[in-house]
């Protein structure tokens, strides 16, 4: 660039500072707030299957349920600590 | 014992290597070796004794098995077709959402978003997923996932019948609940390593962007994901090999019924939910159907790892020259 022009530019006032509502700025903050949604999106199953497991299978947790055998047909009680050492 | 002694002897800065030393060197050069080959020779044994087994089925059915589209144990007749197709529709479509959401994932969590700390969370929570296991998605899948998604399934079937990924009503299983769920199986491997590829472009890269006056999504967009992009592939090669031979979760939720169709609703097959649910009562007529089957999603997997290197590298070599 030659000397008049350099000097020519910096007389014109260029826009040098970024407006909010600027394409450029609109579109950064745009996709900036989609990828803030897809993150909760994202982490939204991990708290759904905490939620199902803890809903669904809480109530039952006890000590017995952890240690002792399955029951034998028409019975309750028992539990699943054959699985747990197996596992 | 004399090598330690020699070394740290005040006198002596360097003793010759001694027998003990040379042996310790060729002893532990050789224990490498035989970890290495035997790692080998172990996936050469899988498909030897896989492949034998599938001899028989593959002279009784030859091609005709790839593209039939029946499974009739008692009249003999064997075709896996629906099953190639539900394997690849399903990892197709679990690796688009997954893919999308974990290229997505890693941008957040690389591209200072978060508070450092929070960001550790965030990225703990997203390793989390990894560790759940498919029998518990599969379940999730059935007692959440379905319910959530049959309102909004049911809405498209009777408003946008007419396109044919709408064409049939959610019936419980299907592919779509399959793939979401597959998808998120598939998010934290492509997230993860998508990560690494992030994190291992230059801060100096990033700096000049923002020097030259970008926004930080053109920064991302222009500078960071073409620099990273070979890294982001390898993720989505993972994904997809992850999502081919996904089983349990599959076999709970795609609905296992012989049928290609291009409907998101509609119950399908995929070849690793086939072998799970068949081998448990195969008989003697069915095995060397079912190994045939094991061997062609073999061969399905190893042909998207080779082409995801291929590509690869090809890239890589381009972008290795600039």
């Amino acid at each position: 660039m030659s000397e008049p022009a350099a000097a020519q530019a910096a007389q014109i006032d260029l826009p040098l500072e970024r407006q909010l509502f600027e394409g450029r700025s609109l579109t950064s903050g745009i996709l900036s707030a989609i990828v803030w949604l897809m993150a909760f999106i994202a982490s939204i199953p991990l708290l759904s299957v905490l939620y199902m497991l803890v809903v669904k299978g809480g109530s039952r947790l006890s000590w017995e349920a952890l240690s002792s055998l399955p029951p034998a047909g028409f019975e309750t009680g028992g539990g699943f600590g054959n699985a747990i050492v197996g596992t | 014992m004399d090598s330690a002694t020699d070394k740290g002897g005040a006198g002596t800065v360097s003793a010759p290597p001694s027998g003990f030393d040379y042996f310790v060197d060729r002893g532990f050069r050789g224990l490498a070796v035989a970890g290495a080959v035997s790692i080998l020779l172990l996936l050469a044994l899988i498909l030897w004794e896989i492949g034998g087994k599938a001899i028989p089925g593959m002279r009784e059915h030859g091609f005709a098995f790839l593209t039939g589209s029946t499974w009739d144990v008692k009249n003999g007749q064997f075709g896996i077709l629906p099953a190639i197709w539900g394997t690849l529709y399903s990892s197709l479509l679990a690796l688009l959402i997954g893919g999308v959401f974990g290229v997505a994932m890693a941008i957040f969590l690389t591209q200072d978003f978060l508070h450092p700390k929070l960001a550790q969370v965030f990225r703990t929570v997203v390793e989390l997923l990894a560790a759940i296991p498919s029998v518990v998605y599969g379940l999730w899948g059935i007692f959440v996932v379905i319910p959530a998604i049959r309102p909004l399934a049911e809405w498209l079937h009777a408003n946008l019948g007419g396109i044919p990924f709408f064409g049939t009503s959610l019936a419980g299983p299907g592919m779509l609940p399959a793939a979401l769920v597959l998808a998120i199986m598939v998010l934290p491997t492509v997230a993860a390593v998508s990560q690494d590829a992030l994190r291992q472009v230059p801060y100096k890269v990033k700096e000049a962007a923002y020097g030259l006056g970008t926004t930080r999504w053109e920064a991302i967009l222009r500078v960071l994901l073409p620099a990273a992009r070979n890294g982001i592939f390898g993720a989505l090669v993972l994904g997809f090999g992850r999502a081919l031979g996904e089983t349990m979760a599959l076999a709970m939720l795609v609905g296992n019924a012989n049928q290609i169709s291009l409907s998101l609703f509609s119950p399908a097959n995929t070849l690793a939910a086939l072998l799970a649910l068949n081998f448990p009562e195969a008989g003697p007529k069915e095995i060397p159907v079912l190994m045939y089957a094991a061997l062609v999603l073999l061969a399905i997997t190893l042909v998207v790892n080779v082409i995801g290197s291929a590509i690869m590298s090809y890239t890589g070599d381009k972008s290795a020259a600039r």
